[in-house]
Protein backbone atom coordinates (compact mmCIF):
# COMPACT_ATOMS: atom_id res chain seq x y z
CA UNK A 1 0.00 0.00 0.00
CA UNK A 2 0.89 3.61 -0.66
CA UNK A 3 1.95 5.11 3.15
CA UNK A 4 -0.12 8.11 4.06
CA UNK A 5 -1.44 9.35 7.29
CA UNK A 6 -4.69 10.43 8.82
CA UNK A 7 -6.02 12.02 12.73
CA UNK A 8 -9.80 11.94 13.29
CA UNK A 9 -8.85 15.28 15.63
CA UNK A 10 -11.20 16.59 18.20
CA UNK A 11 -10.69 14.77 21.91
CA UNK A 12 -7.86 12.10 20.29
CA UNK A 13 -5.82 14.89 19.04
CA UNK A 14 -6.50 17.11 21.97
CA UNK A 15 -4.86 14.62 24.71
CA UNK A 16 -1.94 15.33 22.49
CA UNK A 17 -2.37 19.06 22.92
CA UNK A 18 1.32 19.11 25.15
CA UNK A 19 2.90 17.70 22.52
CA UNK A 20 1.66 19.38 19.79
CA UNK A 21 0.90 22.80 20.43
CA UNK A 22 4.38 24.00 19.34
CA UNK A 23 3.91 22.94 15.71
CA UNK A 24 1.53 25.08 15.06
CA UNK A 25 3.74 28.00 15.85
CA UNK A 26 6.36 27.02 13.71
CA UNK A 27 5.87 29.48 9.64
CA UNK A 28 5.36 26.52 7.99
CA UNK A 29 4.60 28.91 4.88
CA UNK A 30 8.63 29.77 5.21
CA UNK A 31 9.67 26.52 3.93
CA UNK A 32 8.11 26.98 0.43
CA UNK A 33 10.64 30.21 0.37
CA UNK A 34 13.57 28.53 1.35
CA UNK A 35 13.02 25.38 -1.06
CA UNK A 36 13.73 25.25 -4.67
CA UNK A 37 13.92 21.98 -6.99
CA UNK A 38 16.04 19.94 -7.33
CA UNK A 39 16.48 19.78 -3.39
CA UNK A 40 13.16 20.24 -2.75
CA UNK A 41 12.11 17.23 -4.95
CA UNK A 42 15.31 14.95 -2.89
CA UNK A 43 13.75 16.74 0.46
CA UNK A 44 9.99 15.66 -0.20
CA UNK A 45 11.68 12.08 -0.43
CA UNK A 46 13.93 12.36 2.45
CA UNK A 47 11.00 13.33 4.77
CA UNK A 48 8.37 11.01 3.04
CA UNK A 49 10.74 8.07 3.90
CA UNK A 50 11.12 9.71 7.53
CA UNK A 51 7.90 9.94 8.67
CA UNK A 52 7.55 6.06 7.81
CA UNK A 53 10.59 5.53 9.54
CA UNK A 54 8.81 7.43 12.40
CA UNK A 55 6.03 5.32 12.04
CA UNK A 56 8.06 2.06 11.74
CA UNK A 57 9.87 3.26 15.03
CA UNK A 58 6.19 3.36 17.25
CA UNK A 59 5.58 0.24 15.98
CA UNK A 60 9.08 -1.16 17.62
CA UNK A 61 8.44 1.09 21.14
CA UNK A 62 4.54 -0.61 21.00
CA UNK A 63 6.46 -4.43 20.95
CA UNK A 64 9.11 -3.25 23.12
CA UNK A 65 6.43 -2.33 25.69
CA UNK A 66 4.75 -5.75 25.64
CA UNK A 67 8.43 -7.36 25.46
CA UNK A 68 9.07 -5.59 28.98
CA UNK A 69 5.88 -6.51 30.37
CA UNK A 70 6.50 -9.94 29.64
CA UNK A 71 9.76 -9.76 31.15
CA UNK A 72 8.90 -8.04 34.35
CA UNK A 73 10.97 -4.84 33.67
CA UNK A 74 10.64 -1.95 35.73
CA UNK A 75 7.38 -0.52 35.41
CA UNK A 76 9.01 2.79 34.64
CA UNK A 77 10.81 1.64 31.95
CA UNK A 78 7.50 0.14 30.40
CA UNK A 79 5.89 3.41 31.10
CA UNK A 80 8.44 5.30 29.10
CA UNK A 81 8.77 2.35 25.96
CA UNK A 82 4.56 3.18 25.97
CA UNK A 83 4.90 6.97 26.03
CA UNK A 84 7.50 6.32 22.97
CA UNK A 85 4.87 5.42 20.88
CA UNK A 86 3.20 8.50 21.04
CA UNK A 87 6.55 10.49 20.56
CA UNK A 88 7.01 8.63 17.52
CA UNK A 89 3.84 9.17 16.93
CA UNK A 90 4.30 13.11 16.61
CA UNK A 91 7.69 12.82 14.70
CA UNK A 92 5.86 11.10 12.00
CA UNK A 93 2.90 14.05 11.91
CA UNK A 94 6.27 16.67 11.90
CA UNK A 95 7.78 14.72 8.70
CA UNK A 96 4.60 14.54 6.89
CA UNK A 97 4.30 18.37 7.86
CA UNK A 98 6.97 18.73 5.99
CA UNK A 99 6.76 16.92 3.43
CA UNK A 100 3.71 18.55 3.13
CA UNK A 101 4.75 22.21 2.95
CA UNK A 102 7.59 21.15 0.43
CA UNK A 103 4.80 20.21 -2.36
CA UNK A 104 3.50 16.83 -0.85
CA UNK A 105 4.68 13.30 -0.04
CA UNK A 106 6.74 10.88 -2.90
CA UNK A 107 4.80 7.81 -3.07
CA UNK A 108 6.34 4.63 -0.55
CA UNK A 109 5.27 1.58 -0.97
CA UNK A 110 5.26 -0.41 2.39
CA UNK A 111 3.94 -3.10 4.50
CA UNK A 112 2.07 -2.29 7.47
CA UNK A 113 2.25 -5.79 8.54
CA UNK A 114 6.02 -6.35 8.18
CA UNK A 115 7.15 -2.78 10.31
CA UNK A 116 9.02 -4.86 12.88
CA UNK A 117 11.52 -7.76 13.21
CA UNK A 118 9.91 -10.09 15.43
CA UNK A 119 12.41 -11.14 18.51
CA UNK A 120 13.64 -15.15 18.24
CA UNK A 121 10.42 -16.52 19.46
CA UNK A 122 12.22 -19.07 21.36
CA UNK A 123 13.90 -17.16 23.21
CA UNK A 124 13.42 -16.03 27.13
CA UNK A 125 10.75 -13.40 27.97
CA UNK A 126 13.70 -11.23 29.02
CA UNK A 127 16.19 -11.95 26.07
CA UNK A 128 13.51 -11.51 23.50
CA UNK A 129 13.20 -7.40 25.27
CA UNK A 130 16.61 -7.12 25.17
CA UNK A 131 16.84 -8.22 21.51
CA UNK A 132 14.19 -5.78 20.37
CA UNK A 133 15.41 -3.22 22.79
CA UNK A 134 19.02 -4.10 21.20
CA UNK A 135 18.02 -3.38 17.43
CA UNK A 136 15.62 -0.05 17.96
CA UNK A 137 17.45 1.49 21.19
CA UNK A 138 21.11 0.46 21.42
CA UNK A 139 21.46 0.86 17.89
CA UNK A 140 18.53 2.34 15.60
CA UNK A 141 17.44 5.58 17.90
CA UNK A 142 21.80 5.90 18.97
CA UNK A 143 22.65 6.41 15.12
CA UNK A 144 19.76 8.76 14.58
CA UNK A 145 20.67 11.33 16.88
CA UNK A 146 24.19 12.15 15.61
CA UNK A 147 22.64 11.72 11.87
CA UNK A 148 19.76 14.31 13.16
CA UNK A 149 21.70 16.93 14.61
CA UNK A 150 24.29 16.70 11.25
CA UNK A 151 21.13 17.33 9.38
CA UNK A 152 20.06 20.29 12.33
CA UNK A 153 23.42 21.61 11.58
CA UNK A 154 23.00 21.85 7.94
CA UNK A 155 19.42 22.53 7.28
CA UNK A 156 19.83 25.98 5.97
CA UNK A 157 16.43 26.36 7.01
CA UNK A 158 14.95 27.32 9.99
CA UNK A 159 11.28 25.46 10.51
CA UNK A 160 13.11 22.10 9.19
CA UNK A 161 15.84 23.35 11.74
CA UNK A 162 13.25 23.41 14.48
CA UNK A 163 11.43 19.89 13.08
CA UNK A 164 14.78 18.40 13.69
CA UNK A 165 15.65 19.87 17.18
CA UNK A 166 12.05 18.82 18.45
CA UNK A 167 12.76 14.97 17.08
CA UNK A 168 16.62 14.82 18.36
CA UNK A 169 15.10 16.01 21.90
CA UNK A 170 12.65 12.85 22.31
CA UNK A 171 14.88 10.53 19.99
CA UNK A 172 18.41 10.89 22.81
CA UNK A 173 15.68 9.66 25.58
CA UNK A 174 14.50 6.72 23.10
CA UNK A 175 18.50 5.52 22.78
CA UNK A 176 18.89 5.89 26.45
CA UNK A 177 16.64 3.37 26.96
CA UNK A 178 18.72 1.07 25.90
CA UNK A 179 21.52 1.03 28.22
CA UNK A 180 19.53 1.76 30.87
CA UNK A 181 17.85 -1.92 29.95
CA UNK A 182 20.71 -3.75 29.63
CA UNK A 183 22.23 -2.20 32.87
CA UNK A 184 19.13 -3.37 34.86
CA UNK A 185 19.09 -6.78 32.77
CA UNK A 186 22.61 -7.53 33.36
CA UNK A 187 22.52 -9.77 36.67
CA UNK A 188 19.84 -12.10 34.61
CA UNK A 189 22.05 -12.41 31.36
CA UNK A 190 24.41 -15.12 30.65
CA UNK A 191 27.12 -14.81 28.84
CA UNK A 192 25.47 -16.95 26.15
CA UNK A 193 22.90 -14.06 25.97
CA UNK A 194 25.75 -11.32 25.76
CA UNK A 195 27.02 -13.18 22.47
CA UNK A 196 23.69 -13.66 21.43
CA UNK A 197 23.28 -10.17 21.51
CA UNK A 198 26.17 -8.77 20.39
CA UNK A 199 25.48 -11.09 17.10
CA UNK A 200 22.08 -9.51 16.71
CA UNK A 201 23.27 -5.67 16.59
CA UNK A 202 25.95 -6.67 14.04
CA UNK A 203 23.41 -8.19 12.03
CA UNK A 204 21.38 -4.92 12.45
CA UNK A 205 24.38 -2.95 12.22
CA UNK A 206 25.13 -4.76 9.10
CA UNK A 207 21.73 -4.25 7.28
CA UNK A 208 22.51 -0.41 6.89
CA UNK A 209 25.45 -1.32 4.36
CA UNK A 210 23.62 -0.54 1.51
CA UNK A 211 22.91 2.68 2.55
CA UNK A 212 27.05 3.58 2.32
CA UNK A 213 27.78 3.85 -1.43
CA UNK A 214 26.46 5.07 -4.54
CA UNK A 215 25.76 8.44 -5.81
CA UNK A 216 24.36 11.00 -3.40
CA UNK A 217 23.32 14.85 -3.45
CA UNK A 218 25.83 16.96 -3.42
CA UNK A 219 23.79 19.91 -1.55
CA UNK A 220 23.16 19.19 2.16
CA UNK A 221 19.99 21.49 3.35
CA UNK A 222 16.20 21.15 4.06
CA UNK A 223 17.02 17.46 6.47
CA UNK A 224 19.05 16.01 3.33
CA UNK A 225 22.48 15.19 3.86
CA UNK A 226 25.37 15.15 1.28
CA UNK A 227 27.54 11.41 1.24
CA UNK A 228 30.43 12.63 3.20
CA UNK A 229 28.40 14.01 5.85
CA UNK A 230 26.22 11.33 6.37
CA UNK A 231 29.05 8.16 6.12
CA UNK A 232 31.38 10.34 8.25
CA UNK A 233 28.57 10.85 10.99
CA UNK A 234 27.43 7.05 10.64
CA UNK A 235 30.65 5.63 10.72
CA UNK A 236 31.62 7.95 14.09
CA UNK A 237 28.43 7.22 15.71
CA UNK A 238 28.68 3.44 15.23
CA UNK A 239 32.25 2.98 17.17
CA UNK A 240 31.02 5.92 19.79
CA UNK A 241 27.49 5.32 20.41
CA UNK A 242 27.02 1.18 20.03
CA UNK A 243 29.98 -0.81 19.30
CA UNK A 244 31.54 0.71 23.07
CA UNK A 245 28.41 1.02 25.12
CA UNK A 246 27.85 -2.16 24.17
CA UNK A 247 31.32 -3.33 24.87
CA UNK A 248 31.29 -1.74 28.59
CA UNK A 249 28.38 -3.77 28.96
CA UNK A 250 30.27 -7.06 27.74
CA UNK A 251 28.51 -6.96 24.52
CA UNK A 252 30.65 -7.60 21.77
CA UNK A 253 30.02 -7.30 18.33
CA UNK A 254 31.46 -9.25 15.72
CA UNK A 255 34.23 -7.64 13.69
CA UNK A 256 33.05 -9.28 10.41
CA UNK A 257 29.62 -7.49 11.02
CA UNK A 258 31.27 -4.13 11.60
CA UNK A 259 34.29 -4.70 8.54
CA UNK A 260 31.42 -5.49 6.53
CA UNK A 261 29.33 -2.26 7.13
CA UNK A 262 31.90 -0.05 5.51
CA UNK A 263 33.19 -2.52 3.29
CA UNK B 1 -24.81 6.68 23.08
CA UNK B 2 -24.94 7.55 19.25
CA UNK B 3 -22.86 6.16 16.43
CA UNK B 4 -21.00 9.07 15.69
CA UNK B 5 -19.69 9.36 11.70
CA UNK B 6 -15.91 9.44 12.25
CA UNK B 7 -13.90 11.63 8.98
CA UNK B 8 -10.65 11.52 9.09
CA UNK B 9 -8.24 14.03 7.82
CA UNK B 10 -5.13 13.68 6.37
CA UNK B 11 -1.90 14.32 8.02
CA UNK B 12 0.37 12.76 4.90
CA UNK B 13 -1.32 12.61 1.23
CA UNK B 14 0.90 12.01 -2.10
CA UNK B 15 1.60 14.91 -3.70
CA UNK B 16 -0.18 13.63 -7.23
CA UNK B 17 -3.45 11.93 -5.98
CA UNK B 18 -4.04 15.11 -3.93
CA UNK B 19 -2.95 17.70 -6.84
CA UNK B 20 -4.80 15.99 -10.16
CA UNK B 21 -6.89 13.16 -9.20
CA UNK B 22 -9.35 14.62 -6.36
CA UNK B 23 -7.98 13.10 -3.51
CA UNK B 24 -9.59 14.86 -0.46
CA UNK B 25 -7.21 16.16 2.16
CA UNK B 26 -8.89 19.23 3.74
CA UNK B 27 -12.45 18.72 2.78
CA UNK B 28 -12.52 15.61 5.06
CA UNK B 29 -11.37 17.52 8.08
CA UNK B 30 -13.40 16.96 11.17
CA UNK B 31 -14.65 20.13 12.37
CA UNK B 32 -14.54 19.38 16.19
CA UNK B 33 -10.56 18.90 15.20
CA UNK B 34 -8.21 20.46 17.97
CA UNK B 35 -5.96 21.30 15.24
CA UNK B 36 -6.38 22.96 11.37
CA UNK B 37 -5.85 20.99 8.70
CA UNK B 38 -2.62 20.61 6.86
CA UNK B 39 -2.97 22.10 3.41
CA UNK B 40 -3.59 20.05 0.01
CA UNK B 41 -0.01 20.03 -1.27
CA UNK B 42 0.53 20.80 -4.69
CA UNK B 43 2.62 18.81 -7.28
CA UNK B 44 5.34 21.10 -8.99
CA UNK B 45 3.64 24.20 -8.33
CA UNK B 46 0.49 23.01 -10.16
CA UNK B 47 -2.64 24.33 -9.64
CA UNK B 48 -6.24 23.55 -9.08
CA UNK B 49 -8.61 24.11 -12.03
CA UNK B 50 -9.80 27.91 -12.48
CA UNK B 51 -13.89 27.72 -12.12
CA UNK B 52 -14.04 29.23 -15.76
CA UNK B 53 -11.67 27.69 -18.44
CA UNK B 54 -10.94 29.03 -21.96
CA UNK B 55 -13.13 29.47 -24.44
CA UNK B 56 -14.25 25.80 -26.04
CA UNK B 57 -12.91 25.38 -29.54
CA UNK B 58 -14.74 22.55 -31.71
CA UNK B 59 -12.69 19.82 -33.21
CA UNK B 60 -12.72 21.02 -36.61
CA UNK B 61 -11.48 24.21 -36.18
CA UNK B 62 -9.08 22.84 -33.24
CA UNK B 63 -5.21 21.77 -34.04
CA UNK B 64 -4.63 18.54 -35.44
CA UNK B 65 -1.84 18.13 -33.27
CA UNK B 66 -3.85 19.12 -30.04
CA UNK B 67 -6.72 16.37 -31.13
CA UNK B 68 -3.31 13.65 -31.45
CA UNK B 69 -2.15 14.72 -27.99
CA UNK B 70 -6.11 14.61 -26.46
CA UNK B 71 -6.36 11.18 -27.94
CA UNK B 72 -3.84 9.88 -26.41
CA UNK B 73 -4.54 11.96 -23.40
CA UNK B 74 -7.81 9.76 -23.17
CA UNK B 75 -6.51 6.58 -22.14
CA UNK B 76 -5.02 8.15 -19.44
CA UNK B 77 -6.79 7.87 -16.38
CA UNK B 78 -5.96 8.95 -12.58
CA UNK B 79 -4.82 5.31 -11.65
CA UNK B 80 -2.49 5.41 -14.56
CA UNK B 81 -0.42 8.80 -14.03
CA UNK B 82 -0.31 7.79 -10.30
CA UNK B 83 1.14 4.44 -11.41
CA UNK B 84 3.90 5.95 -13.49
CA UNK B 85 4.94 8.33 -11.13
CA UNK B 86 8.15 6.97 -9.46
CA UNK B 87 7.87 4.73 -6.63
CA UNK B 88 9.66 4.52 -3.63
CA UNK B 89 10.40 1.70 -0.75
CA UNK B 90 11.75 2.50 2.82
CA UNK B 91 15.42 0.74 3.43
CA UNK B 92 15.23 -2.99 4.39
CA UNK B 93 16.91 -5.34 5.48
CA UNK B 94 17.56 -8.79 3.93
CA UNK B 95 13.86 -9.68 5.09
CA UNK B 96 12.06 -6.90 4.09
CA UNK B 97 11.81 -5.53 7.88
CA UNK B 98 12.73 -1.53 7.57
CA UNK B 99 15.67 -0.24 9.06
CA UNK B 100 15.38 0.71 12.52
CA UNK B 101 15.80 4.62 13.52
CA UNK B 102 15.57 7.47 10.95
CA UNK B 103 18.60 7.76 8.86
CA UNK B 104 17.11 7.94 5.45
CA UNK B 105 18.89 11.50 4.84
CA UNK B 106 20.68 10.80 1.56
CA UNK B 107 19.27 12.71 -1.01
CA UNK B 108 20.48 10.86 -3.98
CA UNK B 109 21.76 7.36 -4.99
CA UNK B 110 20.08 4.45 -5.75
CA UNK B 111 16.27 4.76 -4.88
CA UNK B 112 15.33 2.95 -2.23
CA UNK B 113 12.87 0.53 -4.34
CA UNK B 114 15.95 -0.46 -6.13
CA UNK B 115 17.89 -1.19 -3.36
CA UNK B 116 15.24 -3.51 -1.65
CA UNK B 117 13.72 -5.43 -5.27
CA UNK B 118 17.89 -6.23 -5.41
CA UNK B 119 17.76 -7.31 -2.25
CA UNK B 120 14.35 -9.23 -2.63
CA UNK B 121 16.05 -11.22 -6.39
CA UNK B 122 19.20 -12.72 -4.24
CA UNK B 123 17.34 -13.62 -1.55
CA UNK B 124 15.08 -15.47 -4.17
CA UNK B 125 18.03 -16.84 -5.95
CA UNK B 126 19.82 -17.95 -2.71
CA UNK B 127 16.40 -19.74 -1.68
Amino acid sequence: MIFELEAVGGPWMRRLAGRRTFIEELAWEDLAKESSPPLAEQARVVWTQSAFSEYASAAAFAEIASALLAAGAPIDLVAASGDFVADEMLHAELSARVAAALGGAVPLEVDLTKLVRPASPSASPLLRAAELVMRTSCIGEALTVPILKRARAEAGSSLVAAVLARIIEDESAHAELGSWFLDWAAPRLTDADRATLGRIAGAALRSFAPVFGGACSSDARLGVLDCTSFDTTFTDAVAARVVRPLAARGIEIPRADLDELTA
Amino acid sequence: MKPRVIASYKILAVALATASCGKATTSEHEQTSASPPVPAPSASGSQATPAVGPAVVSDDKADTNLLLLRAELVGETCESAFAKQAHYRPLCDKEGYPLVGNMNRKGGGPQPSELCADVRVKKAKST
